[in-house]
């Protein structure tokens, strides 16, 4: 135990000294180097200023735009009389599995300026000379990060009203408040700690997305942070140097940002907010309800039913130029990735394996250390919870080219095993978390009692603990292979030819194959992720997923 | 396992004598948390076959002094033995984990096992303990029909009501004969009813396998219903013990007396006396005069001593202001208050400084208003050092 611990510390811990020291050497000559403040003097370059200042756009604005779909959506399912509310109540979730890349991919089909079928559409019924949306423009990355990060605010928040305790509504009903000022002075005020979390949460994932960027802003001169690493990083000779350099600033911009959340989290108190399974009144809004509807189906033909018509038609189609031709129909993409494209059977065995053998990985490391904090009275335990709780703050961006940097003279560069190692240490934490949450809420004196009976400490582990836990154990391993089918910003860096993984492969189809194969393989993207996502949701529910 | 332990044969007088006093014996314990001393120097013992309760408000450290014996804590002093078998030790650093203690517990929360069947959960200790598959079966099935849930052997657990989670814990608490029972607040998830008639199972059920327990609870009533000795606990240390009508009759402070029972305090001090009387004079000032009460004294209190007058609200009597009181001494007070309790009368009386009530069977002839004398026996009077 005390063993995992330290290799863990030392495998997050590492990559981030490293990349502060690389950010202060500069390359003099071949061998020499010196450490000076130089690559950071490049910040006041107008292109990294640009890029910075874009950065900062796009996850405020589409934090603030998720922020406002997620809290309405988790408001009308979680407290309305809303019709078909379980049914909903899971289909907000689904873009949650769908990658910013794909995303961004969908819907670069639907509103692209030139092909975008939106724009077509729209222009043939009113006449529009030119197309009214381009999806390759800060507005159009914030739309559609937005449209995808959307479920997280949602899962932040649904909990909160569905526990609120009735009682501090009522008291404002009795005396004499409607249910309009109820809502946003008792309701969203309350539900206000989680809902600014949320979009803290919101600001950071965005602000360390690769995927939508790379797709809608970077072939179009549109640079954020994140493509000023990857193009660091990419390019021919590398800069690892700057990359380092813009990479602590992400850092320190998201460590900021998630410190401040978890202030908010433990300083405003949720007391009011409990868990003991109260059901507050469902509030009845008459023909509202159907408005509400629309609400709801509007976002998921957004966010999930048009991008993968949109995906679905065009890897149908010969050729693609804007317009559904039924007489063209083919599926000879889908023949051509599953026989012809060596490129992408790579990139689906590649991420299978990948994703099978870090979700396994993990999983075992997160329960040893989520024992360790929660069941044992070692002295790590504190520095556990703190290390552990560091790869959330650091973004995978950063954490990989840590990686890439420490490990590029090692034989582990360029194969599957530094992705392997980059997806456990990045997100381990995450699976760690959702078996935290089983432990917690179990009693310890289950486990006494089983002490007192006469079990050992080993078979108390495997006859009381492990059973009671193995739901959280299976809910985690899922939702981790989920998250390594659809990671994109790791997996960018550390790939390298014959390592390319489901996103990888489809960025370089993106770059060098027709549209069709490319909208194919998306398909089956998420085709895979779907049946993943169905297996975790039946087995565990939407609270499965933790945020 | 239990059985060896309990057996004892006719060679094995002193060890026999040991266990009738001491089976298990709490010398010096001290627990702290942090600077927090839950159990402060709790010394006391449990005989073989005995129920011992321990009773204090919440927080004093009951649970802490349980959970050491039961070997989930350890202990920052002092040792505990369980049937001669040294278990903890803080000077000589042993701690005996807690299934090698040979002993069955009930907790607070129920704990029982969701994912195990009503007869997974009882038959757990026995397998653990390594006991042939067809005894299991049929050790499990006597158990439960014992606790009277024959019909429950492959019942979900979950889907079972508290009182028959309770039952299930009871049964696999005792299942495997363990010399010790262990018992924290039981019953106190049950509603009233309930938490009555399970009292008497529980005591019934021990006093019918013979084995020594030791009862955690902060309800009174329960304490005097389920044991042969109370401990009474305060702030970690231990107050009194003793058997429970004692601890009722004459408890030796105030804390006691107020814990265990309603009781009136009466301020006054100990008046001038000769000898060691069954009774010492204690001045009390009342309405700007003074009385003169009599009351039992503690062991060594001293004339000019400040105490507290204690005494039963059922054993004041009260009489009206006319008839004569000549020997018994009396406060008279206004009836501020009167409450039928339905088994009994509540009469508030207020006699200025001091406050009185008083529970009568029947009514008497006194209205809300009137001036009463409340008579108080000097055999029902206890002082208590304030
Ligand atoms: N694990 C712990 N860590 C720190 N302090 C503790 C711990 N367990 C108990 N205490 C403290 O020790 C004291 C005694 O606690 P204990 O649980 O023994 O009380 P108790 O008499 O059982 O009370 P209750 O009737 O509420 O169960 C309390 O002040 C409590 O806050
Ligand atoms: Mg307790």
């Amino acid at each position: 135990m005390a063993l995992m611990g330290a290799v863990m510390s030392i495998a997050i811990l590492g990559p981030l000294l490293i990349i502060l020291l690389k950010s202060f050497e500069v390359q003099k000559g071949l061998f020499a180097s010196v450490y000076s403040l130089q690559n950071y003097a490049q910040f006041a370059s107008p292109r990294i200023v640009k890029g910075i200042v874009n950065s900062f756009v796009i996850a405020a604005g589409s934090a603030f735009l998720a922020g406002l779909f997620g809290v309405v959506l988790a408001w009308i399912t979680a407290r309305t009389d809303i019709p078909f509310r379980s049914v909903l109540q899971v289909l907000n979730i689904v873009p949650f599995f769908i990658s910013p890349l794909v995303g961004g991919i969908a819907w670069s089909l639907l509103a692209s300026p030139q092909t975008g079928m939106i724009n077509m559409a729209l222009m043939g019924w009113l006449g529009l000379e030119t197309a009214p949306f381009n999806i390759y423009s800060i507005t159009g990355i914030i739309w559609v990060v937005a449209l995808f990060h959307t479920p997280f605010v949602y899962l932040f928040c649904i909990g909160p009203f569905r526990q609120m305790d009735p009682a501090l509504e009522e008291a404002a009903r009795v005396s004499g408040s409607n249910w309009i000022s109820t809502t946003f002075r008792i309701t969203l005020l309350l539900a206000s700690p989680a809902i600014f979390s949320a979009l803290i949460l919101a600001f950071v994932l965005s602000i360390e997305d690769l995927g939508s960027i790379l797709v809608l802003g970077y072939p179009y001169g549109i640079q954020s942070i994140s493509t000023l690493i990857f193009e660091g990083i990419e390019q021919y000779p590398p800069n690892h140097s700057l990359g380092a350099a813009l990479g602590i600033l992400l850092m320190s911009i998201t460590c900021f940002f998630i410190v401040v959340q978890r202030r908010i989290m433990a300083s405003r108190s949720f007391a009011t907010v409990t868990g003991r399974g109260y059901h507050p009144p469902r509030v009845n809004l008459g023909w509202g309800r159907y408005i509400a509807l629309g609400i709801n189906l509007a976002y998921l033909t957004l966010a999930v039913f048009l991008p993968i018509a949109a995906l679905l038609i065009v890897s149908l189609s010969n050729a693609w130029f804007g317009h559904v031709d039924l007489g063209q129909l083919t599926t000879k993409y889908y023949t051509f990735i599953f026989s012809t494209s060596p490129l992408a059977v790579r990139g689906i065995q590649n991420s299978l394996i990948l994703a099978t053998s870090a979700a396994t990985i993990s999983i075992v490391i997160a329960t040893v250390i989520a024992y360790a904090i929660h069941r044992t009275r070692s002295r790590m335990r504190a520095w556990l919870d703190l290390v552990t709780t560091i790869p959330i703050a650091v973004s995978g961006l950063v954490m990989a080219v840590g990686l890439l940097v420490a490990l590029i003279r090692t034989p582990v560069y360029g194969t599957l095993w530094i992705l392997l190692i980059g997806y456990v240490v990045r997100f381990f934490t995450y699976g760690q978390r959702s078996i935290s949450g089983v432990i917690l809420s179990l009693t310890a004196d289950l486990e006494e009692s089983s002490r007192v009976s006469g079990g050992n400490w080993f078979t108390t582990l495997r006859r009381i603990l492990l059973p009671l836990v193995w739901p959280g154990v299976v809910g985690g391993w899922l939702l981790l292979f989920i998250t390594f089918m659809r990671e994109v910003s790791m997996s960018l860096l550390l790939s390298r030819g014959g390592t390319e993984t489901l996103s990888v492969a489809l960025y370089g189809m993106m770059n060098y194959s027709p549209i069709g194969a490319m909208a194919a393989f998306t398909m089956v993207q998420v085709a895979l992720l779907f049946v993943a996502a169905f297996i975790f949701l039946r087995l565990t529910g939407s609270e499965g997923i933790r945020v | 396992m239990g059985s060896m332990a309990q057996g004892l044969s006719s060679g094995e007088d002193v060890k026999g004598e040991r266990d009738r006093q001491g089976y298990l014996v709490v010398d010096h314990l001290t627990k702290l948390y942090g600077k927090n001393r839950a159990a402060d120097d709790v010394t006391f013992t449990v005989g073989k076959g005995e129920m011992v309760t321990l009773l204090g408000p919440s927080g004093c450290g009951k649970s802490t002094t349980l959970r050491c014996v039961a070997g989930l804590e350890t202990l920052d002093a002092g040792q505990i033995t369980i049937g001669g078998d040294l278990v903890s030790s803080a000077s000589s650093h042993i701690s005996i984990p807690p299934e090698r203690r040979d002993i069955g517990m009930v907790f607070q929360s129920y704990a029982v096992w969701p994912h195990m069947t009503v007869w997974g959960n009882v038959a757990y200790p026995l397998q653990v303990h390594k006991v042939a598959k067809d005894e299991v079966d049929v050790r499990v099935r006597q158990m439960l029909s014992l606790v009277g849930l024959s019909e429950m052997v492959d019942r979900n657990v979950t889907k079972l009501s508290g009182g028959q989670q309770q039952r299930v814990v009871l049964a696999r608490a005792m299942v495997h004969n363990p010399r010790m029972l262990l018992f924290d607040e039981p019953l106190s998830n049950l509603d009233a009813r309930l938490r009555v008639s399970m009292r008497f199972e529980i005591r019934q059920l021990q006093q019918r396998v013979g084995v020594s327990a030791l009862y955690v609870t902060h309800d009174q009533t329960e304490a005097m219903v389920l044991s042969d000795r109370v401990i009474v606990m305060n702030q970690g240390r231990i107050e009194q013990v003793g058997p429970p009508l004692e601890i009722y009759q004459k408890p030796v402070n105030s804390f006691v007396a107020s814990f265990f029972g309603e009781v009136n305090f009466i301020e006054g001090v100990i008046g001038a006396f000769e000898g060691t009387p069954v009774s010492v004079p204690v001045e009390v000032k009342c309405q700007g005069r003074m009385h003169r009460l009599f009351a039992t004294p503690q062991p060594g209190m001293k004339a000019g001593e400040k105490v507290y007058v204690s005494v039963r609200p059922q054993d004041i009597e009260l009489a009206s202001e006319s008839a004569a009181t000549a020997e018994t001494p009396a406060l008279k007070g206004t009836v501020s208050r009167i409450v039928h309790m339905g088994s009994h009368l509540e009469y508030f009386v207020d006699a200025g400084a001091v406050q009185l009530t008083c529970h009568c069977v029947r009514e008497v002839e006194a209205k809300v208003g009137t001036t009463v004398n409340a008579l108080l026996k000097a055999d029902r009077c206890i002082c208590l050092s304030r």
